[in-house]
């Protein structure tokens, strides 16, 4: 209990690590959704890491030019982020247009560019080992050191990001559930797909940015997984999985804090036993109906 | 009947890279019953994609008549949807209503009458809350039906609206199309696999044959020769 209301107080020196992982499961999620509806699943996976070899571009890219950053913290991070945004809403365009176009060997296109992406971004960053080890906390998912401004900032793109998918959902669902109707009915197809991959991109971008690729990957698909199952629409599916994200973000925050674990890796860990905890119950469930209509 | 033109197909060529048909020249006018059969990969959906405005035609025109816009209701292959989505029968439904749905507005309380009205057309109102596809064939293909009513189509495109449903449920399906047909006046074309069921209920049958979209004489194809010769079409 005391560990609860030192977390909970308004002076907690982590309080910031704490919103954001809370923010990104509460968002994440809503990208996870749509990826596991469109079968995209694979996309989720190469994303974070095309979007932290942007990081890690961004942050190398003054070392490789011999350019000299006078106020070090603030430049990098406002280069991280044009980073990150710029190779995931690149890549996500991109692949997620092969998606639609080719029929074949999307899982094994998508393999080879998150290889090639996280090999890249350690070749990259063995140019700058600074940006090496600030890029190597972000893999490992140390979600320590985010200021009001990140928080702020990411706070924003979210809210933005959520507000579309409140406006535009139904257009999102059309165009995801039957794209040949939605041509039928004279929709601009190829503007709404793009639209939805910006904002996928950008949910991907500010989390990798501000949790990490693992945390940032973990929180889409996970949360989804879990809830899948056991829900019948997709307002359910949503609603539901972001609440799976906060839950997780926060129980994986107290438990992190009291046994001094990684953040990102323990959020992960967390929603994983989640994920076999609602498997075993689905089977449960099913084997329990099976015995109902056997003995009626 | 009305026999006012709806959509005419001008030296029409469908296909993806290359012509599947070529030179269609059809007019379909209100109250039409086409049935268009083919063997697989004739071009049938092709075709009717096309007309749809779902694929650009590679050469000629299809023209709508203009005092009728957005006059194409697009019934597709139930299987070509993705099941992933947990989407009721009347959510379904609702969807034919968004090509009249402002931007930034939420579907009215008229148009979501009109879903119900749809759905009572194609007497789908019973199962149209359970999960669309936990449906039967039948009943999937009815919802189908009732969002491209939505849409208040002048013209019906159905693509296979018989296939994998037992022989009932194909009669009953059919007699559906039959009532809209008199009495809502919507002109329809379908593709299907079924010679007998397009004998028995549409009015012109067309047959795909290297690369040519042909019209069969009703009469004619009720004599043994003429049926010999389209299964030779479909089977070589």
């Amino acid at each position: 209990m005391s560990v609860l209301n030192e977390i909970l107080s308004p002076d907690f020196l982590l309080r910031n690590s704490l919103y954001i992982s809370i923010l990104a499961g509460l968002v994440c999620p809503i990208a996870g959704v749509y990826l596991v509806l469109r079968r995209m699943v694979f996309l989720g996976i190469a994303l974070p890491q095309i979007s932290s070899l942007g990081i890690a571009v961004a942050l190398t890219i003054h070392a490789l030019y011999g350019v000299h950053l006078d106020t070090h913290a603030a430049e990098e991070k406002v280069l991280a982020y044009a980073g990150a945004l710029g190779f995931s809403l690149i890549a996500i365009i991109l692949l997620s247009f092969a998606e639609i176009r080719s029929k074949s060997n999307s899982e094994s296109r998508l393999g080879a560019v998150y290889v090639i992406a996280m090999a890249l971004s350690i070749l990259i960053l063995a140019q700058c080992p600074n940006a090496e080890k600030g890029w190597l906390n972000l893999l490992k998912g140390e979600i320590i050191a985010i200021s009001d401004t990140d928080l702020i900032i990411s706070a924003i793109g979210f809210g933005i990001v959520i507000i579309c998918f409140l406006l535009f959902n139904r257009e999102f669902t059309l165009m995801s559930f039957d794209r040949e109707m939605a041509l039928a009915l004279r929709k601009n197809v190829v503007f709404w797909d793009v639209f939805l991959f910006v904002l996928l991109g950008t949910i991907i971008a500010v989390s990798v940015i501000s949790v990490g690729p693992l945390v940032a990957f973990g929180f889409a698909i996970i949360p989804p997984l879990i809830v899948r199952h056991h829900v019948s629409s997709i307002r359910a599916f949503i609603v539901f999985s972001s609440l799976c994200g906060v839950v997780g973000a926060f129980c994986g925050f107290i438990i992190s804090y009291k046994n001094d674990l990684p953040l990102g890796p323990t959020d992960i860990v967390l929603l994983g036993i989640a994920a076999v905890i609602s498997y075993l119950c689905r089977k449960t469930i099913v084997f329990i109906r099976k015995i109902k209509t056997i003995k009626k | 009947m009305n026999t006012e033109w709806l959509a005419r197909l001008s030296n029409l060529s469908v296909g993806y890279e290359s012509p599947v048909i070529e030179e269609i020249n059809l007019e379909i006018r209100a109250g039409d019953f086409i049935g268009l059969l083919g063997p697989n990969g004739s071009g049938k959906t092709t075709l009717l994609k096309t007309i749809a405005g779902i694929l650009k035609p590679l050469a000629g025109d299809v023209v709508f008549n203009e005092e009728y816009p957005s006059t194409v209701g697009y019934v597709p292959q139930k299987e070509s949807l993705n099941p992933e989505f947990l989407l009721s029968g009347y959510e379904v439904v609702l969807m034919g209503t968004y090509g009249r749905k402002k931007l930034f507005k939420p579907v009215t309380r008229e148009e979501k009458d009109f879903v119900v009205k749809c759905l009572q057309l194609v007497d789908a109102e019973l199962f149209a809350r359970k999960p669309f596809f936990e449906l039967s064939g039948g009943q999937r293909q009815r919802i189908l039906i009732a969002r491209a009513l939505a849409v208040k189509p002048r013209l019906l495109l159905l693509d296979e609206p018989i296939a994998g449903v037992d022989l009932p449920t194909a009669q009953s399906i059919m007699e559906l199309l039959v009532k809209l047909r008199t009495e809502q006046g919507i002109a329809i074309v379908f593709v299907t696999h079924d010679i007998s069921m397009t004998l028995r209920y549409a009015n012109d049958t067309f047959v795909i044959h290297q690369n040519r979209l042909l019209k069969l004489n009703k009469e004619e194809l009720r004599s043994a020769d003429r049926i010999e010769t389209l299964l030779n079409v479909y089977f070589g």
